[in-house]
């Protein structure tokens, strides 16, 4: 026997195989006419054929190697699981068998019980095991099958209750039904809910294939299988050992190429799943093929090919039926079975354009790049359906204007467009300026980490709810929850993290919660600094942004120094007259001018304002800061004409630039009023005062330092012309955010309860006056407070004392 | 728990790596390594011989992997290489174990059961056949490497038919092809009628 010799004898013995045994042996005669051995030889094999059985089948450590072993039926068919009997075996996988089982009772119910295999309760496989039931029992939507209940068979191996789902797998049923596109778009669609719901819990599937998702006769679809689904959080899911083994392999043809090549696997790969699923499903045919199945030939084809659209994918496949008055009819075929309600250039011209979009976009290679969450791929689909732009698209006008002609046919989707408007309102307001800073140079940005932020915020946006407004509470929520994601989703790529962060930080600080943008701001700083080193664009950037922050806070030196270092950076990599030097150049003017070191601040707004404007647009929203800000130190300076001049045409820009309800807007009226009081116009200024805090309200969360700000401001106004009964509520407002964004002992929180003090008692309110006064006594007890704060405050216990006892001074009676 | 030292971990994945870019040495010295720890795992298990509990390769495999590569998503590339140094290693470990019985019994009287023995008593001539089946399989090795490999696999390693072609980088129908090919004819061997 050689190699040669048994390839001919395995060739025999197969083409012996298809023919019966009569044939058989008129054939070995004729072919082995000259080799009586090699006839024998197949002989003995196809005798063996028969008798083979079960020989080798089980594994070897398994129980069932013989070589008289016959396939050995399944021991636990027919047996009792607690309360229910195993009627089938339905499918066997690496680490457990799945059979459909009955509870017999009042009502008969059907179950999937799924049990460890024999032999494979090994510690980790139990781990394993525990916290699939964990996954599941935490997950509970009517399209993910659920658990039931849970036990453990007589000799120890544990076994999962689960929903039994009788349906075929999606694209069969799609197929067997001969769904229109829009159909399966929306059945589609419902399993985007789902693993989307799953996301929230912070579960990735890592399996997603049409065989795990059934479809019930009456159309519904079922997630199944999260055996090797994996729990992102650490923080309240103990079971993370999870993530730890896969005991099946993946299925390359659905796996995305960070699953392939072995990077973290965030929500994404589920994303790029389903994009390959509702290629399939869209396009009957799957967008990667392999030559062999070699790993190194999957791993290419997954990381580096880039597969045909959709729509191109549709003109390849094999024409459908000769006769194309057919393609209308149920036709069940094998792949590419792509015989719908729909001809193959209709189809094809569906898919074009917007779902070729759609799909191309889940399955980028990047995962960065990816639709950032589900939500937003049923979301674009969603947009699909009705006819709208959808968000992967790119934001031409013509295409624009496509869609709004197409769109305008259907009336009924005013409510829709309103939706988008709104969530455009909360865009607008919140981001406009952190955007604004990112368009400055693109050469300094890093494209992807651009587009990574991007997503993250965008994401973030669109799953704001627009009907509570700007400042509220879900912007925050949404905040939170993006902060505690960006450890682990980002845990490999610190820079975009950084980015992230810093982003993060800015918005808290915008919205006013300072400990938090602290935190976020001090976070991106160190993690810039450490892997760029000083003197790096982005680490300027942070230093920057954290000087705000102390700013904010009230610690000048501090921020002081963070912004000259940012200066000398951004003077030394990119010259005098740019973006980023007008901006550190302008904030430190606001920080000098905060410690009263006017000329200096004033010589660095004028710096900063000069810059600016010679970069193009002297109306954009950075010229009005600086005029602001300029505004600001003249009037300290007493030149107030000058000053008065500076900040209307800060407003005016505001007003055109950013619209009416924008919290800068609101700042520039606060700040024209302030100009208009000192030049002796206290209506005006009421009325500015005012303006502003209607603008606030709306767009700020009610706590904010800014409102806090503004209702001081108009308070004094009221005070100074004896309105006390209408300043001590604003007053108390003001106390009221300051003491929750500053805490109660900040010299800031103290100052304006030490203004409610001396209003009270002007007002004739000493009892009042005396509780509001004795707090900020003991508030003022800390190292931080400024003596002369503290000697203001015995001025005024003096001035209360006085006014009790009806002591004249001040005009007070 | 892993007790394995901390060197030996980086070790296989750095191994597997090479393995994985064509570097036959490393597959090479893969091979003691996984051996040692899947012997250390099976001992524990057929050692004990509990009633009833059996363990099967895929679970010993993984357990070795976890040990020896870590507890990481690592996908593809390094299982394959390591599933086929897993299923040599429990071929060896398994032709040993019947090997060192045999001789036992043969230096003994041959009715004289030890009381050591009596947990074996129904696994002589699975002893026998396992020696027989490593033979036959060393005789198939000979001629066609690739049938040899799939039985390694899918009986030793426990592996299924996808995932065997998974591993060898060649299509499941292949496999499917080799397996019945290769079990026919060992099984003819083995049996002794004069297998070709």
């Amino acid at each position: 026997m050689n190699p040669e010799r048994l390839r001919r004898v395995e060739e025999l013995y197969f083409r012996m195989l298809e023919l019966s045994a009569v044939e058989r042996e008129r054939a070995l005669g004729s072919v082995c006419a000259d080799d009586a051995g090699l006839a024998r030889e197949v002989r003995v094999l196809l005798a063996h054929d028969t008798r083979v059985g079960g020989f080798l089948e089980s594994p070897a450590l398994g129980a069932g190697f013989a070589v008289s072993g016959a396939t050995t039926p399944d021991e636990l068919v027919g047996t009792v699981a607690g309360r229910y009997r195993l009627d089938a075996r339905l499918a066997s996988g690496g680490m457990g068998t799945v059979y459909r089982a009955t509870r017999d009772g009042e009502f008969t119910q059907h179950v999937a019980i799924k049990v460890v295999k024999r032999g494979m309760d090994t510690d980790e496989i139990l781990r394993r095991f525990r916290a699939e039931r964990q996954t599941l029992a935490a997950l509970s939507h009517p399209n993910i099958a659920g658990v039931i209940d849970g036990g453990a068979l007589p000799d120890g191996r544990p076994y999962l209750v689960m929903e039994f789902v009788d349906g075929v797998p999606i694209d069969q049923y799609c197929d067997q039904h001969s769904l229109k596109i829009e159909e399966r778009l929306a059945i589609f669609r419902v399993v985007c809910d789902a693993v989307g719901y799953a996301h929230q819990r912070l579960v990735v599937h890592r399996d997603l294939k049409p065989a795990n998702i059934l479809v019930t006769p009456a159309g519904i679809p079922k997630l199944l299988d999260f055996g090797i689904a994996k729990v992102l959080s650490n923080a309240d899911v103990p079971h993370t050992t999870m993530t730890t083994v896969q005991e099946r392999r993946l299925t390359p043809e659905y796996a995305s190429p960070e699953q392939i090549t072995g990077r973290p696997v965030t929500t994404a790969a589920d994303v790029h799943s389903l994009g390959v699923i509702l290629y399939e499903l869209l396009s009957g045919t799957r967008p990667y093929h392999f030559e062999t199945r070699t790993t190194s030939e999957i791993e290419r084809v997954i990381t580096e090919s880039e597969p045909p659209l959709p729509s191109t994918a549709v003109a390849r496949a094999p024409a459908s039926p000769t006769n194309p008055a057919d393609a209308s009819r149920a036709t069940v075929s094998p792949p590419p079975g792509l015989l719908r309600s729909t001809a193959p250039d209709h189809l094809r011209r569906s898919l074009r354009g917007d779902l070729d979009t759609i799909v191309m976009t889940a399955m980028r290679k990047d995962p960065q790049r990816r639709y950032p969450t589900v939500e937003q791929l049923a979301a674009d689909i969603d947009r699909y359906l009705r006819d709208l732009p959808i968000s992967a698209r790119k934001d031409t006008l013509s295409y624009r204007v496509a869609k709004f002609v197409r769109r305008n046919t259907a009336a009924t989707l005013v409510a829709s467009v309103a939706v988008l408007a709104l969530a455009a309102v909360v865009t607008t307001v919140f981001w406009q300026a952190r955007i604004a800073a990112r368009e400055r140079d693109a050469a300094f940005d890093a494209r992807d980490q651009a587009e990574a932020i991007n997503a993250f915020l965008q994401e973030m946006l669109r799953s704001a709810d627009p009907s509570r407004h700007a400042g509220d509470v879900s912007v925050r929520e949404l905040l939170d929850e993006t902060a505690g994601r960006i450890s682990n989703e980002l845990a490999d790529r610190p820079l975009t993290q950084a980015s992230i962060r810093n982003t993060l930080g800015a918005t808290y600080l915008s919205l006013g919660l300072y400990d938090e943008a602290e935190s976020h701001l001090r976070a991106a700083y160190q993690q810039r600094v450490s892997l760029l080193g000083e003197g790096h664009h982005d680490v300027a950037e942070s230093k920057h942004d954290l000087a705000a922050l102390l700013y904010a806070k009230g610690k000048y030196p501090e921020a002081e120094t963070l912004l000259r270092e940012a200066m000398e950076v951004f003077r030394t990599i990119r010259g005098d007259h740019n973006a980023d030097t007008a901006r550190v150049a302008s904030s430190l003017g606001a920080v000098l001018r905060a410690q009263n070191r006017l000329d200096e601040a004033e010589r660095f707004h004028r710096e900063s304002l000069a810059a600016r404007m010679k970069m193009g647009n002297p109306e954009s929203p950075e010229v009005a800061e600086s005029l602001n800000n300029l505004g600001g130190v003249l009037r300290q300076q007493g030149k107030l004409s000058e000053a008065e001049d500076a900040v209307r045409r800060s407003l005016e820009i505001r007003r055109h630039v950013l619209g009416e309800e924008h919290p800068l807007t609101a700042q520039g009226y606060a700040n024209l009023a302030v100009m208009t009081y000192a030049l002796g116009k206290a209506d005006e200024a009421e009325r500015m005062f005012r303006r502003a805090i209607e603008i606030e309200e709306k767009v700020l969360a009610p706590d904010h330092p800014e409102l806090a700000t503004t209702l001081h401001s108009l308070s004094f106004v009221l005070v100074n012309r004896k309105d006390y009964a209408g300043a001590i509520p604003l007053i108390e407002r003001a106390v009221v955010a300051r003491e929750q964004t500053l805490g109660a002992s900040d010299p800031r929180s103290i100052q304006v309860r030490l203004f409610l003090a001396s209003t009270l008692r002007l007002a004739g309110r000493f009892g009042e006056s005396e509780r509001v006064l004795g707090m900020a006594v003991e508030h003022a007890r800390v190292d931080a407070v400024p003596q002369e704060l503290r000697a203001k405050l015995d001025e005024e216990l003096e001035l209360l004392r006085r006014a009790r006892t009806g002591s004249p001074l001040e005009g007070s009676k | 728990m892993p007790e394995s030292s901390d060197g030996i971990p980086s070790r296989v994945t750095q191994l597997l790596a090479s393995a994985g870019r064509g570097d036959r040495s490393a597959t090479e010295e893969l091979f003691p390594l996984v051996y040692e720890e899947l012997r250390a795992i099976a001992e524990r298990f057929l050692g004990k011989e509990r009633p009833g509990q059996t363990l099967q390769p895929t679970a010993l495999v993984h357990e070795a992997f976890l040990r020896l590569v870590g507890p990481s998503d690592r996908g593809w590339e390094n299982r394959a290489h390591f599933f086929g140094a897993a299923s040599q290693a429990i071929r060896r470990i398994l032709t040993d174990r019947a090997r060192g019985r045999a001789r036992l019994k043969r230096g003994g009287s041959v009715r004289a059961i030890s009381l050591q023995d009596a947990g074996d008593i129904a696994e002589p001539a699975r002893d026998d056949e396992l020696l027989a089946l490593d033979e036959a399989l060393t005789s198939l090795a000979q001629l066609d490497p690739q049938k040899a490999r799939v039985v390694e696999l899918r009986f030793f390693g426990g592996l299924s038919g996808e995932e065997t072609a998974e591993a060898m980088g060649i299509s499941a129908s292949t496999v499917a092809r080799d397996w019945k090919f290769a079990r026919v004819w060992l099984h003819a061997k083995i049996t002794g009628e004069g297998a070709p």
